[in-house]
């Protein structure tokens, strides 16, 4: 439950003194943005503190975006068209030019709102599968940022895919999903760069809507370390924000295991400054203003990463910055749109069911043994994580604790 | 300094979520379960137990299963009819006696086409629904239970709760919680499920309690008593202080502050049903 | 006088000849529920009170002052209330805390300003909007307690009610809006006869005729009844002060100019120069009823939530632009749906024009109004209801500071709700609920 503000912000107060004296002993940093890459592979880990005394750190995590190389030599078609384009060219070249008349655009709206309706009263966004559209083009340049989340070749329950090698040098990238919608105007803007998908998701980590934390307990070494255990959780505490829309460092948040709240526990290592995960399922928050007579999926809605892990770099300024990669339930990825339904379509012009048809063209993992399609795609989200307070109310045994006393996460 | 807190932090955002949960008529396991409404069930269907968990059950005593719409959205602009062919010849539907008229139906999406017209009567806001409704289904006018979940039972292994969440949390077995006790107390006191148990609260959603205030009173708040309110079972006006306040059983009743709204302070005793 | 009560009684009288009968609160001996809170007496202060909303917010790197405090700086999209900069306030970077409720796009944020609670339910309001608490302090004495108004149409398009699915109606049309305020039942404060209504003058006389019988009931009910009854008696008085308001004549009001014509009908839709001009000739009316003291709150609605402005003869909203239009990268915004905010700011600069140039002695009407104008999302394309953009015009007789941009750093918005029903007198030291329960008063902002 959050706390009223006022109060928890006298909480915290010595906990801000604390995450105060500790900055002082790192580096200073100006925020990357969110395209900058992060250092290059194989390079030497930067000058990093001694973890603080009971090796636990805390942190909250500001950017949870999808990660895109700028230019647009990766989409030279352009971004993805809208879908009274997508309609408009399914006509012949004199029609296209006819409802293109300002004076037919009654009539064009008409017909490409009838385009996003079928006869039996389904719509592109909501039931997707009854709409054959063609997929997508993809992204086609070699460059994408992700994890090798299959070793450099596809496993037994993956599909052949083209990899992707990352900026910073790594090979045998996997992510599926930005082959498939990394053209789409809401992940990649006109100009090339990172779109709307850039800010627009910060609102719910602010809110508390799908605010995330980590917890690492047990770092002897931010350098190398064999064996750390790892939290990855929702909060509903809402971070404090700068006037410039940074997280503040040093602020307090609770994390505990009631559903639909999620708590992954991971179990990773640290090499040359680097953690990585194994392997696992991970569940967080990604709802999408569910609730009331808009809750027609039950509230079901979440990122669900697949084998998913963590790469994540300890940065000189207390950061934490990398990717969580993994493979995705390919209707997941599409379940914004399809919540809004036709609205989807005929408002903010989005076709599903060619963004569907991507996905399942570049689907590569959980294939299913009968019909041969991959069920999941490959994916991953860049973060970017700033030092907290974190107070786990889940005991070690996975029971929620009645009186226990916090297990405060001092920052660095 | 405030009270110390009788309920633990863990249990108050299980109330959070058991609030903001309850819109949503949850099923599946993992969210709170709202209660049962108080009322007669309908012909056939039945409290049982599997395991030491209280379920509906037919007839037959057959575990019965929700069939969540919602989830089957993808499926098809009418997820009632869905459960045809394989899953027919799974699942059992829970048939409302022949001729009943159907008073609910799967809304539908903004943007999309209007709604026809409904008769008097029928629900369009399902999250409304009283416990049972009838829908059309694919066989005929089947139960549906909190608005969103059509009854069936399995065919095969009809006592088991195994199937629970099966299908991507599409099929959930309908859990009888009882319905929270009706108390003799005045118009606004309600009971609330907390951790477990059952207490009482205002209109606002903040707990009662009783008790002597030794220091540091300021968490005291008198409960108000209207001015035309009177005796209701155990409860009583005083009008001794600077305004009317409710009494149980001759003792002051206090209220939590709303912001903390099931605290009470350590020398309380918060009061139940 | 003894009493034989029950549910039935009622007190009785005499009016012409004619036996006349008022029932009577419901007192403890007739309940066991809890009694309901009675309506505060009016006040006499003659200040205004109004909101105005727009909806689908601004782009706020272009709208939003950079630095807090006088003379803010005005960004494109600010500018263009540049001449009436000092007597308005932004206020900007508070939050909607929404406690694990649903952020529902374009529904959650304004009912958020409105009541200081989350939204739970898809429509309607969580709770009283303060522009009505406002109301039982500021507008009892009026005719209309309030008015409230929609450019775009749909009575349903209102911010404004008690609380639940209940809202109160918007008037729609112009013709409707004149209709209301100088039809049947208006009194012309400067016209040179004055006839009083009989159907008010009978409604009075019946409250005056049982008056004898009160201090008999008194007698014979308990302490708690007696202090029931008193409630009741002030609300009887307060109601007799309305209907005097009616048999009253009024006192000349140099401002009030009343208009002889009802406006042409007009269309009501959704087309952006069509809401222009219903909106001009509503704030007209609007002005007037204030002017001539007919109502002292107002809530006009420009347009809707999920915005359905279109431009002329186009089928393109102005809420499908925010969602279908690139945001450019370059330009830092969406010109195609900017240029319905153009048209927005424009017409807010109209309203509180439009206010300013009616004199009340050495004052004007915005200077004894205060206007809260906001809208329901910050950037509309990812339905963001942290920092919804919010403004004040007018001193509201004095009671607060104008021109100053107010930096609320992320506090709940409830702050906003709180200071501006303090500045209007309504006794409230804490408002909202849950994270958005807030003591704090925007200190910089009261006089």
């Amino acid at each position: 439950m959050t706390a009223n503000p006022h109060r928890r912000r006298i909480a915290i107060a010595g906990a801000m003194a604390g995450a105060t004296l500790l900055a002082l002993a790192a580096a200073t940093g100006l925020p990357h943005r969110a395209t900058t890459p992060a250092r290059a592979e194989g390079t030497a880990a930067p000058a990093l503190p001694a973890p603080p005394p009971g090796g636990v750190l805390a942190f909250v995590v500001q950017d949870f975006v999808p990660p895109v190389v700028p230019g647009m030599d990766a989409c030279p078609h352009g971004t993805a068209p809208r879908l009274r384009e997508i309609y408009l060219r399914t006509l012949p070249e004199a029609e296209q030019a006819r409802l293109r008349l300002k004076e037919n655009e009654k009539e064009l709206t008409r017909l490409w709102h009838a385009y996003a309706l079928g006869a039996d009263g389904s719509n592109i966004c909501s039931q997707p599968d009854r709409f054959q559209h063609a997929p997508f083009p993809p992204v086609e340049s070699k460059l994408g940022y992700g994890l090798d989340l299959d070793g450099g070749k596809p496993g037994k329950d993956g599909c052949a895919h083209a990899e992707f090698e990352s900026p910073t040098g790594i090979q045998g990238v996997d992510n599926q999903e930005y082959r498939a919608l990394g053209c789409q105007p809401e992940i990649r803007g006109p100009d090339g760069n990172g779109g709307d998908a850039l800010t627009g998701m910060k609102q719910f980590h602010t809110s508390g809507e799908w605010t995330q934390v980590i917890v690492l307990k047990g770092v002897d070494s931010l350098v190398d370390d064999p064996d750390v255990e790892v939290i990855y959780a929702n909060t509903a505490d809402r971070p404090e924000i700068d006037s410039k829309g940074q997280f503040l460092r040093g602020v307090s948040f609770t994390v505990n295991d009631t559903a639909p709240r999620h708590r992954n526990v991971l179990h990773g290592r640290i090499h040359n400054g680097v953690l990585t995960t194994d392997p696992a399922d991970i569940a967080l928050a990604e709802t999408w203003g569910q609730g009331g007579a808009r809750d027609i999926r039950g509230n079901r809605s979440q990122y669900h990463y697949r084998q998913g892990r963590l790469r994540l770099e300890f940065q000189p300024d207390g950061t934490l910055r990398g990717m969580i990669g993994g493979y995705r339930p390919i209707f997941d990825v599409i379940t914004s749109g399809s919540l809004g339904g036709a609205g989807t379509a005929v408002v903010a012009g989005i076709d599903c069911a060619a963004q569907l048809a991507s996905l399942r063209q570049y689907a590569d993992g959980g294939r299913d043994p009968k019909t041969g399609q991959c069920t999941t795609i490959s994916s991953a989200m860049r973060i970017l994580a700033v030092p907290a307070f974190v107070t786990d109310l889940t005991a070690a045994d996975g029971s929620t604790p009645k009186h226990a006393a916090p297990n405060r996460s001092p920052a660095r | 300094m405030r009270g110390s807190r009788l309920i633990p932090a863990a249990a108050l955002a299980s109330l959070a979520l058991t609030l903001s949960a309850t819109p949503a008529q949850a099923q599946p396991a993992d969210l709170p379960i709202p209660a049962a409404r108080p009322g007669p069930l309908p012909p056939g269907i039945a409290v049982g137990h599997v395991g030491g968990k209280a379920y509906y059950t037919d007839a037959r005593g057959r575990v019965l299963y929700g069939m969540d719409m919602r989830v089957l959205l993808r499926a098809g602009p009418d997820p009632a009819q869905f459960c045809t062919g394989d899953c027919a010849r799974t699942w059992e539907p829970l048939l409302a006696p022949a001729g009943a008229q159907p008073n609910i139906a799967f809304p539908t999406g903004f943007g999309g086409r209007p709604a026809p017209a409904r008769p008097a009567g029928f629900i369009v806001q399902p999250q409304e629904a009283p416990d049972w409704t009838i829908i059309a289904g694919p066989q005929g006018p089947q139960w549906v239970y909190k608005g969103w979940h059509m009854v069936f039972a399995r065919r095969s292994d009809g006592r088991s709760d195994r199937y629970d969440g099966a299908d991507g949390r599409v099929w959930n077995t309908l859990k009888y919680v009882a319905p929270p006790p009706v108390p003799a107390a005045p118009a606004d006191v309600r009971v609330q499920a907390l951790d477990g148990a059952y207490v009482l609260v205002d209109g606002r959603g903040r707990r009662l309690f009783v008790g002597a205030c030794r220091q540091g009173c300021a968490d005291w708040q008198p409960f108000a008593a209207g001015m035309a309110s009177g005796t209701t079972g155990a409860w009583r006006v005083s009008t001794a202080g600077d305004t009317p306040q409710w009494t149980y059983r001759d003792q002051p009743v206090f209220v939590a502050r709303e912001d903390s709204p099931m605290d009470i302070p350590a020398t309380a005793k918060g009061l139940q049903p | 006088m003894a009493f034989d009560l029950s549910r039935r009684t009622a007190l009785k009288g005499l009016m012409r000849g004619a036996a006349v009968t008022v029932g009577l609160p419901l007192l403890d001996c007739f309940l066991d529920g809890n009694g309901v809170a009675l309506a505060a007496t009016g006040s006499q202060v003659p200040v205004r009170f109004g909101t105005w909303f727009w909806g689908l917010g601004v782009n706020p790197n272009r709208w939003f002052p950079s630095v807090a405090g006088k003379n803010y700086e005005l960004k494109p999209e600010l500018a263009p209330i540049r001449e009436l900069q000092p007597k308005i306030n932004v206020l900007g970077n508070f939050n909607v805390l929404l406690d694990g409720a649903p952020n529902l796009p374009h529904t959650s944020g304004g009912p958020a300003i409105r009541t200081g609670r989350a939204l739970t339910a898809d429509r309607g309001l969580p709770g009283e909007s303060f522009d009505v608490t406002i109301g039982d302090r500021i507008g009892t004495r009026t005719r209309f307690r309030s008015l409230e108004v929609s450019a775009i149409g749909d009575p349903r398009n209102s911010l404004s009610g008690r609380g639940g699915g209940n809202l109160n109606p918007s008037e729609t049309s112009p013709a409707g809006l004149y209709a209301r305020i100088f039809g049947t039942g208006f009194k012309d404060p400067n016209s040179a006869s004055f006839t009083p209504d009989p159907q008010v003058m009978a409604r009075r006389s019946v409250l005056s005729a049982v008056a004898e019988q009160r201090q008999a009931l008194d007698a014979a009910v308990g302490a708690a009844d007696r202090q029931k009854l008193d409630q009741y008696y002030t609300a009887i008085r307060q109601l007799e002060n309305q209907l005097d308001v009616e048999l009253t004549r009024p006192e000349p009001l140099q401002a009030c100019v009343v208009p002889r014509k009802a406006p042409p009908n007009v269309p009501v839709n959704g087309e952006i120069e069509t809401v222009m001009l219903n909106h001009q000739m509503m704030t007209d009316l609007l002005v007037m009823a204030l002017a001539c003291d007919q109502t002292r709150v107002f809530n006009m609605m420009f347009n809707n939530g999920a915005s359905s402005l279109t431009r002329i003869g186009s089928t393109v909203t102005h809420h499908q632009l925010t969602h279908e239009e690139v945001l450019d990268n370059k330009l830092g915004y969406q010109p195609e749906a900017t240029y319905f905010l153009t048209k927005i700011m424009e017409a807010w600069v109209y309203f509180v024009k439009a206010l300013d140039s009616v004199k009340e002695g050495d004052r004007t009407l915005l200077d004894n109004t205060l206007v809260f104008a906001h809208s329901e999302t910050e950037f509309a394309k990812f339905h963001t209801i942290d920092n919804i953009p919010m403004m004040t015009a007018g001193s509201g007789g004095g009671r607060i500071h104008t021109g100053i941009y107010i930096d609320g750093q992320g506090t709940p918005v409830s702050r906003v709700g709180l200071t501006l029903q303090q500045a209007m007198g309504v006794a409230v030291d804490k408002w909202g609920t849950k994270s958005m329960e807030t003591n704090r008063t925007l200190t910089e902002l009261v006089a």
